[in-house]
């Protein structure tokens, strides 16, 4: 019954965009501003009366499918439009549709500026946004989630680049989409051997049966998840192909919400935890999968600390949470994974959300320096940017402090010291550069213009409710995740997010859904050790930020001087940029001018000069009769050709 | 009644079903020679502007779009008779099959885009000669013939009619330089080039002792080739590799294509494309069937070459024409994997993608032709495409569509295709030639979305460009529009269209 009307998810966001995008200026912003939002909030309604047929389910059947049609079948080939509604994709759907609907009504207060054209295009790009990552995260089989993966990444771009007026926006626009490229690269290629060895792209046939097609540890299960892995390093930007995200700010602050935070960033998460079954059979990559992780988080966290753009510390904020994400997923810690994943989205997409708010006040300053004593003319973006900082800085009872806890104790007991050290690092310094940001924004003294302090207001409501809802579920959004340990004591509270996902995961750890379950565990008391020092580290981090920017806020600097080595390198960002600037993007641009120039242009004519004498008589008459002497190159190209295919055929 | 009348009529009895298969090329041929022939009479002309000076032709356009339109219909008609055409036709120069209809029907879709693009970029360019429609209509002639060959010899008459139009269109706008340039340097290679196809043609002819593709067939089916005959295919893929442009026969077209007028470079991007790949596909996947061991080693080093020469060098070029001409390279790069795949999957998947690449492509030109002002084409990326989406925002819509088809990326046909390409090639173990594709079809992104950068996140600074779409340019836009995603969104009946055309190809009589 309820599977019927699956379609009508996706359908709804498309349907705002051809709205928006034919008509757009024909209703006005008024009319935009309802189709808009009110097409994500009617596919957040659909999504969460599907999500409650689910529940009313028994666990085991807990799927809903639709085949809209057919899309391809070539041969033994086929892949279909058909949306697949589970546990895991119901979560998902939430998340997008309910922190995309907050969203898109921020939207309306934050574009209030633009003209109508520029209005109606802004939501039809966000709408298609939403469509598209519907189709990533509601598909059910490898192909057509590709086909989101891509349509996201495209979204991406229109929006990056929205403001087409400055130049850096179209080229950080252009630097997400190529990035973004090498990673679908290998996204495909994954696709292509599981192809060769499922003969089938579906998630029904490919999941089910990877036990038996593929042997543990062996070296096609390694191929096809790391190059899996390769396309989720790029979409959720991860080290090496992190590159683009810091450079995506450029773009609006809601689509850094939406995209950079809450959804298309953490796709890459979604996939490996989708075919986590695959996953499963090839533990090496899982190992890489939480390297990468585990060093991402540290790696950006550093950076983060000495970036001075608002956007640009929840920028590598975010690229830091995610490799949390993937340190979880790493570990066959899927479900914990996908917790941090929801609650992130709460929290970061505020986080961003704020930072927008604070800009919009500022009338677009995003330099923290410029910034400070916010408090009391922002009061609500204050009170929820605190309890959003709070979250992330993993402060129980918080939102953040379960879904990260989770993972890192997750990464503990799978026997992965190193990592959790790592893990518990990065949550410090989570505390201290997120409360650096929050310090140097909102107390001390105001530092910017006396111009812009004399029009410092609150936003609009459009933008402070949604803020206050993400703020609401930044506080209570962990509850749905509370560890065994503490829901014991608290008379039994269950994991609920656990339990609720362990029909997906449920042969990847069995032991997870008996925890999931509520019985009675033994709980080892190391579990409580490591909790308690999370806390301490977020606390200590916290502490130390405000004795920093608040207390002392000479000694920043005195430090920076003292260790200038060190600042100079993180206030670069260890060079990366430059380093790819000169290993890749310089190469490259020269070996495409050597294949333009030199072997197609000229390369030959040296061997014409020097060559027969027929041929360069022959270019001397004829060049003058025509701009360039370049016949006698082609023909000298061509001829090689021949002689080339005929030596083969007769001497090889 | 007339004796002789009596004869003829008993004549035409006798050829009436052979004419069957080269329907579509006769009206072409009438209608081409009509469109001519009003013109010598001066009918269907405006008044020029003074006395002795001559005006527009009003009545050719017009008989060349009827013609190339009723011309489709007869495909039509062929497609639905095809299961109970008999043949041999014409002694077996001419065959009559599945490949043959779907390619006759790319080749005139693309001729009516064509014509349906050039009526407007005529006016705009004071092109007022009548012989124009008339050359596309008889190129367009030759390609139906190669397509439907037969025998080495229809190939090549099929060849010379469909260049010796193409090279005269080439240097139509006689008053350019680059036009007249671009003409001489596709003549003399065309020149040079058609010598090596009529070498080759002797060579496999001393082998085989025939011209007849199914008889070559059956007497090379043999091991093992004789060097003749290796020479004679080495120089048969050289002959069609200039035609297609495959690296490194390709030096002549971007030279070409940039100095062309553009819609008759519209037309060699896909009409001579399709046409030369055609006559080459089925040479290689039916005749030298047996031989595929031999022939694939070569092929597949002129694609990996192909590949990546089109695609790098398309990265440093600015001016739109001559990006579409290497980016056209690429292209045949990727349609040779699918040759390379030798299957009917690799078929198919070739079909089907010649006819993406022929709308995607219409439509990035028809963007092109469109956006040219009187005197001038307006052809540079950097400088005239940028900010267009602000004065034009339907065209860079589409013209966005077009590059996204181009680079492969959902839900357009482009995509569809290269995964049919793609998976052709892994189904028959070519790994390292898909990841190639993949690893190039990356950089094209590069190129294609600068194009896209330029129209919509560059303020101009030029004037702006005036431009207005006619309405038949209008309605050629919206076909490849329609198209591009509709072969996108619902590929189904397509690719089962050209699953079943593959059948034919390889029971060829």
């Amino acid at each position: 019954m309820a599977a019927n009307w699956i379609w009508l998810v996706p359908a709804l966001p498309l349907a705002g965009v051809l709205v928006n995008g034919l008509l757009g200026r024909r209703i006005g912003k008024g009319g935009v501003s309802v189709i808009g939002p009110g097409m994500v909030g009617a596919a957040f309604a659909v999504s969460l009366w599907l999500f409650l047929d689910l529940a009313a389910r028994a666990p085991e059947a807990r799927t809903l499918s639709q085949n809209v049609y057919t899309w391809i079948s070539a041969g033994d080939f086929r892949a279909s439009v058909a949306f697949l509604v589970d546990p895991l994709s119901a979560t998902l759907m939430l998340v997008v549709t309910g922190v995309g609907f907050l969203i898109h009504v921020y939207s309306v207060g934050y574009m209030h500026d633009e003209d109508r054209r520029g209005f109606a295009r802004y939501f039809t790009y966000l709408n298609l946004f939403t469509f598209a990552m519907l189709v990533l995260v509601m598909a059910d089989n490898f192909l057509l989630l590709f086909v989101g993966w891509e349509g996201v990444g495209l979204c991406s771009y229109l929006l990056i680049g929205f403001w087409f007026k400055d130049r850096a926006n179209a080229t950080a626009g252009k630097k997400a989409f190529i990035v973004n490229r090498i990673g679908d690269f290998g996204f495909l290629l994954g696709i292509f051997l599981m192809f060769g060895a499922f003969g089938s792209v579906a998630f029904a046939d490919v999941l089910p049966s990877a036990a038996t097609v593929l042997d543990a540890g062996g070296p096609l299960a390694f191929w096809i998840c790391l190059f899996l892995f390769v396309g989720a390093v790029g979409k959720s930007a991860q080290i090496p192909l992190y590159v683009w995200l810091p450079d995506a700010m450029a773009g609006p602050t809601p689509v850094s919400a939406l995209i950079h935070a809450a959804t298309m960033v953490t796709a890459g998460v979604y996939m490996v935890a989708r075919s986590h079954a695959l996953y499963d059979m090839a533990p090496a990559v899982l190992a890489i999968v939480a390297g990468i992780g585990a060093a991402t988080a540290l790696y950006a966290a550093t950076i983060g600390l000495v970036q001075t753009d608002i956007k640009k510390v929840l920028a590598y904020s975010t690229i830091s949470q995610l490799g949390y994400m993937f340190l979880g997923v790493g570990v066959a810690a899927y479900a914990a994974g996908i917790f941090h994943l929801v609650t992130h989205a709460f929290f970061k997409a505020l986080l961003f959300l704020g930072a927008g708010s604070v800009i919009h006040a500022l009338h677009g300053e995003q330099d923290m320096r410029r910034m400070g004593g916010l408090k009391r003319a922002l009061p609500v973006t204050y009170w929820t940017m605190l309890a959003a900082t709070l979250a992330i800085a993993g402060i129980p009872p918080l939102a953040g402090f379960f879904s990260k806890d989770e993972i890192l104790w997750r990464t503990w007991d799978a026997g992965h010291p190193v990592l959790w050290a790592i893990g518990l690092a990065t949550a410090g310094l989570t505390a201290l550069y997120m409360f650096r940001l929050f310090f140097l924004t909102f107390h001390g003294s105001f530092r910017g213009t006396g111009e812009q302090r004399q029009h410092l207001h609150e936003s609009p409501p459009s933008m402070t409710i949604p803020l206050t809802v993400l703020g609401a579920l930044s506080v209570v959004g962990g509850w749905i995740g509370i560890p065994p340990a503490i829901g014991q004591t608290l008379g039994g509270v269950p994991n609920a997010i656990e339990s609720w996902l362990a029909p997906v995961f449920a042969d990847a750890h069995a032991e997870g859904a008996a925890h999931a379950a509520g019985e009675a565990h033994a709980i080892p008391p190391m579990e409580y050790a490591l909790m308690a020092a999370s806390i301490a580290v977020a606390l200590l981090g916290i502490l130390a930020a405000r004795y920093l920017w608040l207390t002392r806020p000479e000694l920043p600097v005195r430090i920076g001087l003292q260790f200038r080595v060190a600042a100079t390198v993180l206030s670069n960002k260890y060079y990366v940029d430059e380093l790819y600037d000169a290993i890749v993007v310089r190469p490259y641009n020269a070996l495409s001018h050597f294949a333009w120039r030199v072997i197609d242009e000229g390369l030959i004519d040296g061997l014409v000069v020097g060559g027969t004498g027929a041929v360069v008589r022959w270019q001397s008459r004829v060049s003058s009769a025509w701009q360039s002497g370049a016949i006698p190159t082609y023909v000298t190209v061509f001829f090689g050709g021949v002689v080339a295919i005929l030596v083969y055929y007769l001497f090889g | 009644m007339n004796p002789e009348i009596q004869e003829l009529l008993v004549a035409y009895r006798v050829v009436r079903p052979a004419l069957f298969p080269v329907l579509p090329a006769a009206v072409l041929t009438l209608f081409g020679l009509l469109a001519l022939l009003v013109d010598v009479f001066e009918l269907g002309r405006t008044r020029g502007p003074a006395e002795g000076e001559t005006g527009t032709p009003i009545m050719a356009p017009y008989l060349a779009l009827i013609g190339t339109a009723l011309a489709l219909g007869c495909v039509g008609w062929q497609a639905a008779r095809l299961e109970t055409a008999g043949g041999p036709y014409f002694s077996g120069m001419v065959v009559l099959d599945g490949f043959g209809v779907f390619l006759s029907g790319v080749v005139l879709a693309g001729t009516l885009l064509t014509l349906l693009l050039t009526i407007g970029y005529c006016r705009r360019h004071d092109i007022h000669l009548a012989e124009y429609y008339h050359l596309i209509l008889m190129a367009a002639a030759g390609m139906l013939i190669m397509v439907l060959a037969g025998n080495l010899i229809t190939i090549f008459v099929g060849l010379e009619l469909m260049s010796v139009g193409v090279y005269v269109l080439t240097g139509f706008r006689r008053t350019r330089l680059r036009s007249v340039e671009g003409a001489l340097k596709y003549f003399v290679l065309g020149a040079f080039s058609t010598g090596f196809f009529l070498y080759g043609m002797a060579l496999v002819y001393g082998a085989a002792g025939t011209f007849d593709l199914a008889g070559i067939r059956d007497a090379v089916s043999v091991p093992p080739a004789s060097p003749v005959l290796l020479a004679g295919v080495a120089l048969l893929i050289v002959g069609f590799g200039f035609k297609v442009a495959l690296v490194p026969f390709h030096m002549w077209s971007p030279d070409v294509y940039q100095g062309a007028p553009a819609p008759v470079t519209a037309f060699m991007a896909t009409g001579v494309k399709t046409a030369g790949f055609a006559a080459f596909v089925r040479v290689f996947m039916s005749t030298f069937d047996g031989l595929a061991d031999q022939w694939i080693p070569v092929l597949w080093a002129l694609a990996v070459l192909t590949m990546v020469v089109g695609n790098v060098a398309a990265i440093r070029q600015d001016d739109i024409k001559r990006m579409l001409a290497y980016s056209s390279i690429a292209h045949a790069g990727y349609l040779l994997v699918a040759l390379i795949a030798h299957s009917d999957i690799g078929t198919a998947a070739f079909l089907y993608y010649m006819a993406a690449y022929t709308l995607m492509t219409m439509g990035a030109f028809g963007i092109v032709i469109v956006l040219g002002e009187k005197g001038t084409e307006n052809t540079s990326i950097e400088r005239d495409y940028a900010g267009i989406a602000w004065r034009h925002p339907l065209l860079a819509a589409a013209m966005a569509l077009f590059m996204f088809s181009l680079t492969g990326i959902p839900p357009t046909a482009g995509f569809v295709g290269k995964f049919a390409i793609l998976s052709a090639a892994v189904n028959s173990g070519h790994v390292p030639l898909a990841v190639l594709l993949v690893l190039t079809s990356v950089i094209s992104a590069y190129y294609y979305l600068k194009v896209v950068v330029s129209m919509y996140m560059r303020a101009s600074e030029r004037e702006p460009i005036r431009s207005q779409v006619p309405a038949m340019a209008a309605i050629a836009l919206l076909i490849a529009v329609v198209g591009v995603l509709g072969l996108g969104i619902f590929p189904g009946q397509w690719v089962e269209m050209a699953r079943a055309s593959v059948v034919a190809v390889t029971g060829l009589p």
